[in-house]
Parts: C-alpha cells; structure tokens; sequence
C-alpha cells in the first residue's frame, strides 16, 4: 500500500517534471520520435525490397524447377540443348509426386532476334502454356495493353495441368520495352528468330496480342509465346528447358523437393527450388546485415540524444536531487524517479513515432520508390518501383526498442544523480 | 659396316622419298600456297552439294545449290530438307544476308552471327564467306616439314594471319605435295587453342584444276557434331547471269 502511494507521488513528481523544461523534453522526444519512425520506415523498406526479389525468383522459376544439370550450369548462357526430353510423361509423373492444387508447366527460356517493321532487336523468349501463365506469372494482370496469350483465361484445358498450351497459335505478348523498341503495336507482327537445339536458324512471325508491363526492366525484355510454338521452332518435340512447379503454399516446397528427387522420373535432373538462387542467398544476408546496421545506427543516435539530455536534465536538478535525498529519499527511489521520466518520454515519443512511421510505411506501400533508371544498373532483377511491405513485428519491435532505449539510456545519469552526497551537493 | 651403310640408305629412302615430291621440292612456301589458292579459287563456280550434319545421335542431310563468282559474291539455296527449303543466302563483300520463307524475310547476319554455326552445320557463316578469299591475301606462310597423311606425301604449312580481326590467327595445314590440295587443315586461335578442323578427300581433277569433293569438318568447341559435304557437281568458270548476286534473288 504504501510503495503503491510512493510510486504515485514519484509517477506525478516524473510527469510534472516532464513540463519543467519543456524545450528538453521536447528535443529527447523529438529523437525517440525520429529513432522508431525511421526504423519502421527502413524496415518496411528493405521488406519490400526482399519481397522484390523474391516474387522476380518465383515468378521466374515457380516454387521448384525442374531442369537439365548441363542446363544449370550453363544457365546464363541458354544452351538449349540441354533439356529435358520425354516431357509430358514426366510431367505426369511429376503430378503424381505433388499435393493437391499444385501447378506443373513446362517452359522454354531462349535467346531471339525480333523483328518489327522497321527495327529490330534482341529478346528473351519465353514460352510457356498460356493457362500457366496466368498462374505462375499472373500475365494478363500485366496487360497493359491487348490481351494475354490464348484470351488470358483458362482456355477449357485446366490451369497448367492440362495440355492448354495454345497449339497452333502464333501469337506473342511483348514486354513494354521491346514493344517499344520495335516500335510495334498490337495486332501488328513481329518475327522472332532463334537458332534451333540443332543450331539452325528458323524464324516465325507472330501476331503481337499484348504488351506487358511486368515492372521489372529484366520481364520488359522478354515476350512470351505458346510452348508449342516455340518447340517448333526449336526443334524441341516434346523437350522443354525447365519444368516449373507452382505450390499452394510455401511450406509444401520441402517436402515437394525432397519427394520429387527421389523420384525416378526425374533422376538425373535438378530439382531446384526458388530459394536456392544464387543471387537470392547472397542478397538476403546484405539486406538482413543493411537493416540491422540501420537499427543500430538509429538506437545509438537515440540513445545518446536521450542519455545527453537526461545528464542536463540531472545537472540542472542536482540541488534539488541533494534536498530530497536530505528528506530522506532513498537512491533506488531517485533512480527510479529518472527512469520513469525518461520511459514516460520514450513511451510517449515512441507512439508519436509509430504514428509518423505508419504514415511513412503507408506511402512506401501505396506508392513505392521508383528506381528506373538504378534498378537496370544492379546486378539483379528489381522491379522498377519497389513497394514497401509492413510487418507486423516491425511495428511493436520498433515501439519497445524506443521505449526501452529510453529508459535505459538514462540509467547512467539516473544513478550519477542517486550517487550525489546531499552535503556535497548543497555546497555546488 | 658399309653393308649397314647401304641398308640405312634404302630403309631412309623408303621413309622419306614418299613423303618429298621433287614437283614440291623446288617450291618455296608462298608458291605452295600460290598452288593451293589457284586449285580453290575460281572466277566462277556452281555447285550442287549435300551437307551431312551429325549431332549427337541425330543426322540431317541437307541439299545445296551454291554459286561464287570471285572472291567477293556467293549465293546459296537450301533445296532440302522440308524444314531449310528455300532458306537462300546472298553474300556481297563482306555484307551476309539471309531469305528465310517461313517468315518471308530478308535478316541482314553481322557481327558475332558470322561466327555462328551456318545452318546447324559445323561451318560458320565465316567459313562459308572466306573460303572463297585467296590464303595469301590473309596469310604469311611457313613451310614446317614433310608428312605422309593417308597415305599421301604431304608438306606441312604454318599460316600465321596478317590481318587483323581473324577468327582463326593460325592455320596448320597438310598440302598434297602431287595435287596442292590442302588434305587437313587445323585452325586455332591466337593462344594456339584449336578451334576447328577440316578434311579434304575425293579430289577431282577439273580441266587443270585438282579440287576435292568430299570436306568433313569439326568445330571443337561444338560437342558431338561433325559435318560433312559433298560435292555432286561442280562446275568452275561458268558464265553467271548478270542477276546471279543481286538481292532480287532474296524472295
């Protein structure tokens, strides 16, 4: 009872002195609010940033992808010749190793020459089955102009299960770039060129029934074309580059991989999921190792700020810290007074600062950053305009770490104070 | 001692006589190649061919009809198989195009394309473009020795390139020292590392003109393929027509 009436009496003692020196007070908070603001901010940042990459890994390769070993190794260089032969049995056997709802497709990655009426360019060729399309790389969500290959919808052959793979049709989808470097527009035609697996050239026109903007500058790049279509000119009967595996949920990819490399069918290929890409696991750790040096950063900022203003905060008070500790105020209660006025300053700060945070997150979110130009500079593939992403976490870890920061940040000026001998102190 | 003498003489004379040709003997390096160029450069020829690519387990036989005029003009049309028919190339300097009737167009190759396999085959389109030129306007010459290959007396040349932007810096080439024709030729880059090599077999003589009719040819750096082309007929300095090269023939 009676160190609940103590505590009440240091409670309103730590509150009115939070109005004593207003203009203090003001500045410490000021730093707590910049600190969490800002660490929410970088968080949610550098969140959309892993995301970024993330879904440019998925939407490249699906969940697991299934492919050649001579093909992977060799993969920057397509060498097609490197396949997987005997497709559609494996593809079936392949099902068979899958839970319910995922999504198998095969697809063919090669290099062309595009050629529009009057220019010409280099593209990346990806064939694919069109009803795959839409559930591994969402293309007509992209459309931003036409349609996607085969209407965009699933054309009656079940989405990447069945053979809707758009026999006979020669049509393509352009990335923005590409479209705009051949200077083409939909419904005019295009011809693709490509050495075969055989290394002869072989040409086909195509009709151009979209063009897509995919936000990453690598995706405007490529053009997308019916698998059948591409096997044709590629001499490529039933052989695919790669077999892309899209789950319904993240945590089946394990059990997935490790089912599908002890299956027969695929002996002798790699089973691959998306989080084996090279350029993905020597990124996440710069990324990871980016936030924490931001988090640090901010934390020593605020924790200096705070200890500095709460040292003045003593030094101004120390006859008045000599008088009480004369009154017979214990050290611990001293100490105690500081903290409690330095975590009311951190609580209070940190909630200003989550609210500053959110809206600076919100924005990132909404509207992203756009990078352009930069992102076609880096070695990976980032979208042009990377959004942010909130977490939760970042949300409460941001307001303890102010808060926290607050208090302890005082703890040195705190028992400097409780330390003051009153005698010595009444004589300064 | 003497019998030894005399037996060492006729077992070095067997050894080594087939491989020395008086008609070469008395013949400096240049005036070899001089011979070579003169058997495979014509002012005119027309050639029906037919292409046999080896790829792993797969062979292709694809028919050609090639026409040349000096050094500078070449055209060529795939008669077969269904899918090369009517791929026709024309060729004017150093300037290589393309028809191809699938898309019904005409494609400009330049640049690192003229490095790249010509049709699937184990020859590039450089190969294709420079086997008309004359050796001794690339080359320096070297004579390296005697070997007999298949068979045949032949003389050993080291061509070393004298033009910059070659693709193949040095030549290592087997001439029959009866018909001057290069027997093999192996191509390397500036390092030394080999590139290519090519076969020449089946010569016939026409008119004065010894030529072969059988080339096999293998990119190294192509795994599992190997092409051979042989010549069903030939005919050399024949009058082409005044459109024979003009890029009307592109359609």
């Amino acid at each position: 009872m009676r160190t609940a009436m103590e505590m009440k009496i240091l409670f309103q003692l730590a509150l009115r002195n939070l109005f004593r020196n207003k203009r203090r007070t003001l500045l410490t908070m000021t730093l707590v609010i910049l600190a969490v603001a800002f660490l929410l901010t970088a968080d949610t940042y550098m969140n959309g940033m892993i995301n970024n990459v993330t879904e440019d890994a998925v939407k490249t390769s699906g969940h697991i992808r299934i492919q050649n070993k001579k093909f992977t190794a060799a993969e920057r260089m397509l060498p097609i010749q490197h396949n997987i032969s005997g497709y559609d049995r494996i593809r079936t056997a392949v099902q068979h190793k899958l839970p319910d709802g995922a999504g198998v497709t095969g697809q063919i990655r090669f290099p062309s020459m595009l050629y529009g009426p009057e220019k010409n360019t280099v593209g990346l060729g990806f064939a694919i089955e069109p009803a795959a399309a839409e559930e591994i790389l969402q293309l007509s969500h992209n459309i931003i102009e036409g349609r996607a290959l085969g209407g965009g919808k699933d054309d009656g052959h079940g989405a990447m299960n069945g053979s809707g793979n758009g026999a006979g049709r020669n049509e393509v989808v352009l990335g923005k770039e590409l479209a705009q470097r051949l200077q083409v527009k939909v419904g005019e035609t295009v011809s693709a060129f490509a050495k075969s697996q055989y290394g002869s050239f072989s040409g086909v026109n195509l009709i151009v029934v979209g063009i897509s903007d995919l936000g990453f500058s690598k995706f405007n790049k490529i053009f997308y074309l019916p698998l059948s279509t591409a096997q044709n000119l590629l001499e490529m009967d039933n052989q695919v580059t790669s077999i892309l595996i899209m789950l319904k949920d993240q945590k089946e990819i394990a059990p997935a991989v490790a089912a599908l490399r002890r299956d027969k069918a695929v002996a002798g290929y790699d089973v691959i999921p998306y989080t084996d890409n090279v350029l993905l696991q020597q990124l996440l750790p710069i990324v990871r190792a980016v936030v924490s040096i931001l988090l640090s950063f901010f934390l020593i900022i605020g924790i200096l700020g705070i200890t500095n203003t709460m040292s003045m905060a003593v030094m101004e008070r120390i006859h008045e810290i000599a008088v009480m500790g004369a009154l017979g105020l214990k050290r611990r209660k001293v100490i105690a007074l500081i903290l409690l006025e330095s975590g009311m300053i951190g609580v209070i700060g940190s909630l200003i600062g989550l609210i500053l945070g959110l809206a600076m997150s919100w924005y990132l979110v909404n509207h992203g950053i756009v990078l352009n130009d930069t992102a076609r500079g880096l070695p990976i593939s980032v979208k042009s305009v990377v959004y942010g992403q909130l977490n939760p976490v970042a949300v409460v870890r941001s307001f303890l770490i102010g808060s926290i920061a607050a208090v302890v940040s005082a703890f040195f000026p705190a028992r400097r104070a409780a330390r003051i001998e009153p005698a010595a102190a009444m004589r300064m | 001692m003497r019998k030894f003498s005399i037996l060492a003489a006729i077992l070095l004379s067997i050894l080594i006589l087939p491989a020395y040709s008086p008609r070469a003997a008395a013949l400096t390096a240049d005036e070899i190649l001089d011979r070579v160029d003169e058997n495979m450069y014509a002012q005119s020829s027309v050639i029906e061919a037919e292409m046999t690519i080896t790829y792993k387990d797969r062979v292709v036989k694809k028919q050609m009809h090639i026409e040349n005029e000096g050094k500078d003009k070449a055209y060529s049309e795939f008669l077969a198989p269904e899918r090369d028919k009517g791929i026709k190339y024309l060729r004017l300097g150093d300037n290589l195009w393309m028809y191809h009737p699938s898309v019904n167009r005409v494609i400009n190759i330049a640049g690192h394309q003229l490095r790249q396999s010509a049709n699937g085959s184990d020859f590039s389109y450089e190969d294709m473009m420079e086997r008309s030129k004359k050796l001794q306007d690339r080359y320096t010459v070297q004579i390296a020795g005697n070997e007999q290959l298949g068979g045949r007396p032949s003389i050993v040349l080291d061509l070393e390139a004298k033009v910059s932007g070659i693709t193949y810096y040095r030549v290592k080439m087997w001439v029959d020292s009866e018909y001057f024709i290069a027997l093999r030729e192996e191509y390397s880059a500036k390092s030394g590392k080999l590139l290519k090599y090519l076969q020449n077999s089946d010569i016939q003589k026409y008119g004065s003109r010894y030529y072969p009719t059988r080339i096999t040819v293998k990119d190294v750096i192509r795994d599992a393929s190997a092409t051979e082309m042989v010549l069903k007929k030939v005919q050399f300095d024949v009058p082409l027509g005044a459109n024979a090269f003009s890029k009307d023939r592109l359609h």
